[in-house]
């Protein structure tokens, strides 16, 4: 029973730069966290922090109950996979993989025993064990990274962005491999990435991290669905929501010459921000039902031919800001410039327009 | 007290620690010779005093204003210092550029090159004396051969000559240094700004004046900082080439200052003079660092 | 960091086979070619000729050295071996350079193992005024050593260690600490720094981390520095001639020197020359094989970025 907290994580540069605002996450064993966000976001920050790497400014890291501020990296029994892979160039792929067991005078034997295990675990060819990193390709180096985390048997995995060096067709195996490895290890794993598809496919939960605040901690499921605010909104979703600023008349809010309904709010506001995926965009056709359906018309002016779907760009009528996009599939036809779109309206998202946050 | 509970405390003693022992060995060998001399120059300590240490103030100081042996020796170095680095920036220019260029061979060249900065001055000093020989020597041979002299010049016992025969020689020595320097930083000029100023319509040489030595500039001033401060403490080279003379000619302040120690046993005058150069050089290297700074030049290299 | 490029580079047989173009050209490339290669061959010479020269003599009889006009090409009976074996067998001149080497690879260790971990430190632990201590350092590698001798000379005397090698050692240590420091605190910031994180997490303590990761992976670095430091220390002259005054335990360079105090002859410039020979073939050595790093040490310690 090892997890892993944090509490109220401040960190500051200096006087002026702040990087992490009052971060309080829980990671039990088992659980896949990753922390999402565009660069500079503070997520490597973060898992410096959990790893000791750099102190918090105020705030505490735990493990298991216990604060661990005051221990070294060393002493935290943490393993991190770094971006990088960080393997000693010098040392054979053997000695890196068991230098931390070396390091803390493990008993040889024992440190055999669990290096055959890793390699057994990872499927690592035993022949690359006497190379030096150097002559190792990309795939092979991070295998021995991870190897090197496994062959611990810490209390918590911290991942740095372990697939962007990999090219893309081996990104995809390696992370149906990560899940399946991680998933036997029953620990904390905290996961660092700006790829939206990893996040996605490997966690249990995601932490959306955007200016050194915690835009929303949720299941993929969750973050994707039921997006806290206007941000989480937009950076998770490919092709990106469509994010519209409308007026409100009554309880519908005006795009164009069409009319959104609202749903229920305490009190409606004057401007708002709705937000609809473009997947969630159909052509309306005669056959959908007219019950629970929005339906907006526009004329297209860009096409996007993704091969599998066709993302088509289309001006609202009646506006001459208001764009939709959608995604369709790609066999589907339509007549002219001018078409009609449809959506459900459970897919319209509704966010302030001061605030940003999801307001339903 | 310090806390020894945080990694960062930890790394911050850790580092010390590792400093320690070198700032140490800075400080022994470098900072107390000069505290010392600073010392050691408010006392009269030679063989008038039996080399005991008698307070005298300011006295060395005073001596060595109406010293004119100190003066001839300070011209001197200010000549030698002088003439060196101007005919070692256009040496050390043109074999700079030269060994920049592609031609076959250019390595063996470069190593070619480097030998005379490698050698020690002091066994080159001698090879130098023996080849400014006024009898046997094969410059006054050479000469000789071309006809250019009938008689055989006196190098070394004419004051002027002698000078010129130390400069020949300690340019011969130090060129390769600022070649080396020089080169590190024409390779760091991109072939592009070049081939796009050849398309402007510029001679090579404009562009030389234009592009190479307005880039160059921070490689000069810290070669031509380097050299001075060797140049003007220079000691092995003329105390066996030349041992200061003919008649004083070639006698640098770092000789006089020798000789006034291990000779005279003047301590106390000798630390006067230490102190002297001392702060010359440390005026010198801080205009010097002013111009650097000015120019936007990293010395220590913090920002790559 | 990439100072000196592979000889031979497509450019090369270019460059090379332009001059021996057949036929009269106009091209200003030939132009450029004749300059070029009369620059390279000026270069050569100048650099070569007072080496050759030495050389020449070292080998020349007595009468040969002192005839006129001189002698370029001497006859076979004009050359001889006597000015070496003089060297060895009337003069100590073997312990001189069992001195200098001793004294030079001693100082060269101590001083990276000193400056190593003290470039380290100034590299990437949080040393409060390092800045100021990087500024000092490189201030220090301005200082002519006649300003320190006589500081250094009451030292020596106080604590006995005249005719002393640790006269020698400590001092030359010293000296050559600022530019250790210098080039080895570039290299280490070169170094990814993932690597260190990856060593902190493994459990390793900042001097294991030293020792079994960076200094390992600095090795290159360590032996340019090295090299640099050893040539320095072989060549030292002020110290080496004021601290020492037994003749059986001077370094090269002051034997050397001093060699025609004691000769038999009244100007003994063949075993001057002999001398010369010895004395810096082993740095003639060094050149050949690392001039590269020696390139690289140098312009690393002077100027950075």
């Amino acid at each position: 029973m090892a997890k892993l907290e944090l509490k109220n994580i401040r960190k500051t540069y200096g006087t002026s730069t702040t990087v992490l605002r009052d971060i309080t996450v829980d990671v039990d064993d088992g659980e896949f966290l990753t922390f999402i966000g565009p660069s500079g976001c503070g997520k490597s920050t973060t898992l410096r922090l959990i790893a000791g790497l750099d102190q918090p400014t105020e705030g505490d890291v735990a493990i298991g109950g216990r604060s661990i501020n005051h221990l070294s990296p060393g002493d935290r029994n943490i393993a991190m996979v770094f971006q990088s892979y960080a393997l000693y160039p010098h040392m054979t792929v053997a000695e890196n993989i068991t230098s931390s067991l070396r390091i803390r005078k493990t008993p040889p034997a024992e440190i055999e025993d669990r290096m055959k295990n890793v390699i057994a675990k990872l499927d690592l060819n035993p022949a690359l064990l006497d190379r030096k990193p150097g002559q190792l390709s990309g795939g092979q180096r991070q295998r021995v990274a991870v190897a090197r985390a496994l062959v611990r048997n810490p209390e918590v995995f911290l991942l740095d962005e372990p697939l962007s060096n990999l090219d893309a067709l081996l990104r995809e195996q390696v992370r149906a491999e990560l899940k399946q490895i991680f998933k036997t290890q029953n620990k904390p794993v905290v996961y660092v990435t700006h790829d939206q598809v990893e996040a996605m496919t490997l966690s249990t939960r995601i932490g959306l991290l955007y200016e050194g605040v915690l835009q929303q901690l949720d299941t993929p499921y969750q973050i994707y669905n039921h997006p806290a605010n206007q941000f989480v909104a937009s950076f998770m979703g490919s092709p990106q929501m469509n994010l519209l600023r409308l007026n409100c008349q009554g309880n519908s809010a005006v795009l164009g010459d069409f009319k959104l309904r609202l749903p229920d709010l305490p009190t409606a506001p004057p401007d708002i921000v709705v937000g609809i995926r473009p997947e969630d965009v159909r052509l309306a056709t005669a056959d959908l039902p007219a019950d629970g359906t929005q339906t907006v018309g526009g004329t297209v002016f860009l096409v996007e031919d993704l091969g599998k779907e066709k993302l088509i760009s289309v001006r609202v009528a009646g506006s001459s800001r208001h764009t939709l996009r959608a995604l369709i599939p790609a066999e589907q036809q339509w007549q002219g410039e001018t078409v009609s779109l449809a959506f459900p309206f459970e897919a319209m998202h509704w966010f302030d327009v001061e605030t940003g946050d999801r307001l339903h | 007290m310090m806390n020894l509970e945080s990694p960062r405390q930890r790394e911050r003693v850790t580092g010390w620690l590792l400093l320690v022992p070198a700032l140490v060995l800075l400080v022994a060998v470098f900072a107390y010779p000069i505290g010392r001399a600073f010392w050691l120059s408010l006392f009269t300590e030679n063989l008038g005093t039996q080399l005991e240490p008698v307070f005298s103030g300011l006295a060395n100081y005073g001596r060595l204003i109406g010293d004119g042996r100190f003066w001839q020796s300070l011209w001197n170095t200010t000549v030698f210092t002088t003439v060196c680095l101007a005919l070692e920036l256009v040496l050390g220019m043109g074999i700079a550029l030269v060994l920049n260029q592609a031609f076959f061979g250019r390595g063996a060249v470069r190593t070619i090159a480097l030998l005379p900065w490698a050698l020690p001055t002091a066994v080159m000093a001698l090879a130098w004396r023996w080849i400014f020989n006024d009898q046997y020597g094969v410059v006054n041979d050479i000469l000789r051969r071309l006809s250019l002299i009938g008689t055989d010049i006196t190098w070394l016992g004419d004051p002027t000559r002698a000078m010129m025969a130390l400069i020949v020689a300690d340019v011969w020595k130090t060129t390769p240094f600022i070649a080396v320097i020089l080169l590190a930083g024409l390779q760091s000029i991109s072939r592009d700004l070049y081939e796009a100023h050849s398309l402007e319509g510029a001679s090579p040489l404009q562009s030389f004046w234009a592009i190479t030595l307005p880039l160059l500039t921070p490689q000069i001033m810290i070669a031509l900082l380097f050299r001075f401060a060797q140049s003007f403490g220079i000691f092995d080279l003329p105390r066996v080439m030349t041992g200061g003379g003919p008649a004083g000619a070639t006698e640098m302040v770092s000789l006089y200052i020798y000789d006034t120690v291990m000779r005279y046993l003047d301590f106390g005058y000798g630390s006067a003079l230490v102190v002297v150069t001392f702060l010359l050089l440390v005026v010198v290297v801080a205009i010097a660092a002013i111009i650097l700074t000015r120019a936007g030049i990293d010395v220590a290299g913090d920002n790559r | 960091m990439a100072i000196a490029q592979p000889q031979s580079q497509p450019h090369d047989t270019r460059e090379k086979s332009t001059p021996s173009k057949p036929g009269p050209s106009k091209q200003p490339i030939n132009i450029r070619a004749i300059v070029l290669w009369v620059a390279v061959v000026l270069t050569v010479v100048f650099c070569l000729a007072p080496v050759f020269w030495q050389l020449l003599t070292s080998f020349k009889t007595n009468d040969a050295i002192a005839s006129v006009p001189t002698v370029y090409f001497p006859s076979p009976d004009q050359l001889t071996l006597s000015h070496y074996t003089e060297l060895f067998a009337r003069r100590p001149f073997l312990f001189y350079i069992l001195n200098s080497t001793f004294v030079a690879i001693v100082s060269t260790l101590l001083c990276l193992a000193l400056g190593a971990p003290a470039a380290y430190a100034l590299a990437r632990l949080p040393i409060k005024g390092g800045g100021i201590l990087l500024l000092v350092v490189l201030f220090v590698t301005l200082f002519p050593y006649v300003l320190l001798f006589l500081g250094l000379l009451e030292v020596v005397r106080a604590v006995g260690l005249a005719n002393n090698y640790l006269a020698l050692i400590v001092p030359y240590t010293a000296i050559n600490l600022p530019l250790t420091i210098l080039v080895m605190r570039s290299f280490f910031q070169q170094l990814p720094k993932d690597l260190e994180d990856s060593a902190k997490m493994d459990g390793y303590n900042t001097l294991q981390m030293l020792w079994y990761v960076l200094l390992p992976m600095t090795l290159p670095a360590l032996v340019t520095t090295g090299i640099l430091a050893f040539i320095f220390s072989w060549n030292e002259f002020i110290f080496a001639l004021t601290f020492i005054t037994r003749d059986v335990m001077r370094t090269i360079p002051v034997g050397t020197a001093q060699l025609g105090s004691a000769s038999v002859f009244e100007i003994p410039y063949g075993p001057y020359a002999a001398a010369t020979v010895v004395g810096t073939l082993p740095l003639v050595a060094l050149v050949l094989i690392f001039q590269r790093r020696i390139v690289q040490g140098l312009t690393a310690g002077a100027v950075k970025g």
